[in-house]
């Protein structure tokens, strides 16, 4: 169930980038959808992230990280018109309530509501790319260097974690042919019951951290400074792939000084597309933030960039 | 619209925790069989998270047993298990902007059961039970000010003060699934964990 969630390596071209430069990118793409606040922009985002992910093949588990991102998404769109009186346009006269005052719900608080809206989308987005584009792995060990111990633990923890979800089937078989029936008696009879099987848990698991931490010791973990290898190695695709994330942080800083990219919602909501810069700044933005897109297509259809990245 | 707060709190949350990581990190060296617990000890937690985090709505065996690492184990422990339980398991719930700031909540959590075993080293379970009660509310109390400085506006009281009311009935039933987990296991898992502290604790003999 959770496979599709995880990174799998598929072998595609996306997938191949230094783990520093795709968290550049992914980075910049983090900060301008909390930076901008135009509709337009955040949906331009979204679109470009749609592509980027139908290039890593993860349209499935995108389905499931939406499907996560919709509760919190509609709790922002009630609460916004519920609470907000800048608007102008009302379109709906509601009954007075005690504390909130009169329930008058206008067209640019649901506007507002929705746009918050499509920002969810984009951050859950962002998340998921970075789930199917990059080895979580070789993102830790980039971090090796700087919080080794941390890493480690990281690490550690996580390959723990399917070992221990089979140790928990592992006692409870064990309990069960003992002669334990987990689905009999009352409900404070199986919290006894489920109880002990998290004592074994817990008792055992610790002891097995015991092993793992000799284990370590007899490998002369903590016995001297540490020393790191990387074998990551940094090509031109990388290159261009940080260039452009820089590029298009510039642009968009650049845009939002002359307020392209920001919006005013209250007390009526702006046009969507104020002049033609309003254009031009998303598109140059874009276009720097497409990057890897590019050099996808590059590397599927023209042999000569493939050569050269 | 004015100054971008989802942004600032957003940033302010990823700072915060690289540098209470690395400080932590930093700070005195990790045993080996420190960091051997930590690890097993959030695995623990991650799977208590991410496996009944779907079944039983926000009833989690999790934030209990950070709370008790941190009170036998130190800060140090109760921070690293509280901080990194949230990251492995937002890989199977979600991953997000808003990892940063639960590390930071969870890490609290840790740290509050160290000062709380500081303060008052011979509490008994059911001052344990009553702090993790109370931990159920304040814990989204603290991420809904995130939630609120990106997704709302205008960012008045009121407008939090709504936010939290609707996150309320969760909220409960964290702060319920603390008490009945930490009521139930409590006593049972400070006396597992005492036992591995005396294990943990390596003396040497030097002048033998």
């Amino acid at each position: 169930m959770f496979d599709k969630l995880f990174y799998q390596e598929k072998g595609f071209f996306l997938q191949s980038f230094h783990p520093a430069a795709v968290l550049v990118y992914l980075c910049v793409f983090l900060v301008l959808s909390l930076l901008y606040e135009n509709p337009l922009y955040l949906l331009a985002l979204l679109f470009l992230l749609a592509f980027l992910i139908r290039g890593v093949d993860g349209m499935e588990a995108w389905e499931g990280f939406l499907k996560a991102g919709v509760f919190l998404m509609l709790m922002v769109m009630i609460i916004n018109p519920l609470v907000i009186r800048s608007g102008a346009t009302i379109i709906w006269h509601g009954p007075a309530v005690p504390y909130l005052g009169k329930l008058n719900i206008s067209m640019e608080a649901m506007y507002y509501g929705a746009a918050s809206g499509i920002r969810l989308l984009v951050l859950i987005s962002i998340f998921c790319l970075y789930n199917q584009m990059i080895n979580p792995d070789r993102v830790l060990k980039l971090f090796s260097r700087v919080a080794g111990k941390s890493v480690l633990m990281i690490a550690l923890s996580t390959r723990m974690f399917p070992t221990m979800v089979r140790d928990l089937k592992r006692i409870k078989e064990v309990q069960q042919f003992r002669g334990v029936d987990f689905d009999e008696g009352s409900l404070w009879e199986k919290a006894r019951k489920y109880s002990c099987l998290y004592n074994v848990l817990l008792l055992s698991s610790l002891e097995g951290s015991m092993e793992i931490a000799e284990s370590m010791q007899a490998r002369a973990f903590g016995s001297g400074k540490r020393s790191v290898y990387s074998r990551n190695m940094l090509r031109p695709r990388d290159i261009i792939c940080t260039g452009g994330s820089f590029l298009a942080l510039s642009a968009a800083i650049w845009g939002l000084r002359y307020g392209c990219g920001l919006y005013t919602f209250y007390p009526e909501a702006d046009f969507l597309i104020k002049d033609s810069t309003t254009l031009i700044a998303l598109s140059v933005v874009l276009f720097y933030l497409s990057m890897p897109l590019i050099l996808n297509e590059g590397w599927n259809y023209c042999r000569f960039l493939k050569s050269k990245i | 619209m004015g100054t971008n707060w989802g942004f600032y709190t957003t940033l302010i949350g990823i700072f915060s925790i690289v540098l209470l990581m690395l400080g932590m990190e930093k700070k005195g060296e990790l045993s080996t069989r420190q960091v051997a617990v930590i690890a097993m000890l959030t695995a623990l937690c991650t799977a208590g998270r991410a496996v009944t985090g779907v079944g039983l709505l926000f009833l989690q065996p999790t934030m209990f047993l950070v709370e008790l690492a941190g009170f036998v184990y130190g800060a140090r422990v109760g921070f690293f298990v509280g901080a990194m339980t949230p990251l492995i398991s937002n890989f199977f719930n979600g991953q997000g902007p808003w990892t940063p700031w639960q590390m930071i909540c969870w890490g609290l959590v840790g740290v509050s059961g160290a000062v709380f075993g500081v303060i008052f080293p011979r509490a008994g379970n059911t001052t344990l039970t009553v702090l993790c009660f109370f931990w159920g509310y304040l814990y989204g109390a603290i991420m809904d000010i995130w939630q609120w400085s990106v997704f709302m506006r205008p960012l008045t009281f009121k407008t939090y003060f709504l936010l939290w009311a609707a996150g309320f009935s969760f909220d409960s039933l964290r702060a319920a699934g603390n008490l009945l987990f930490c009521a139930a296991l409590g006593y049972q898992t400070v006396k597992i964990l005492r036992y591995f502290r005396k294990k943990m604790d390596v003396q040497y003999l030097e002048n033998l």
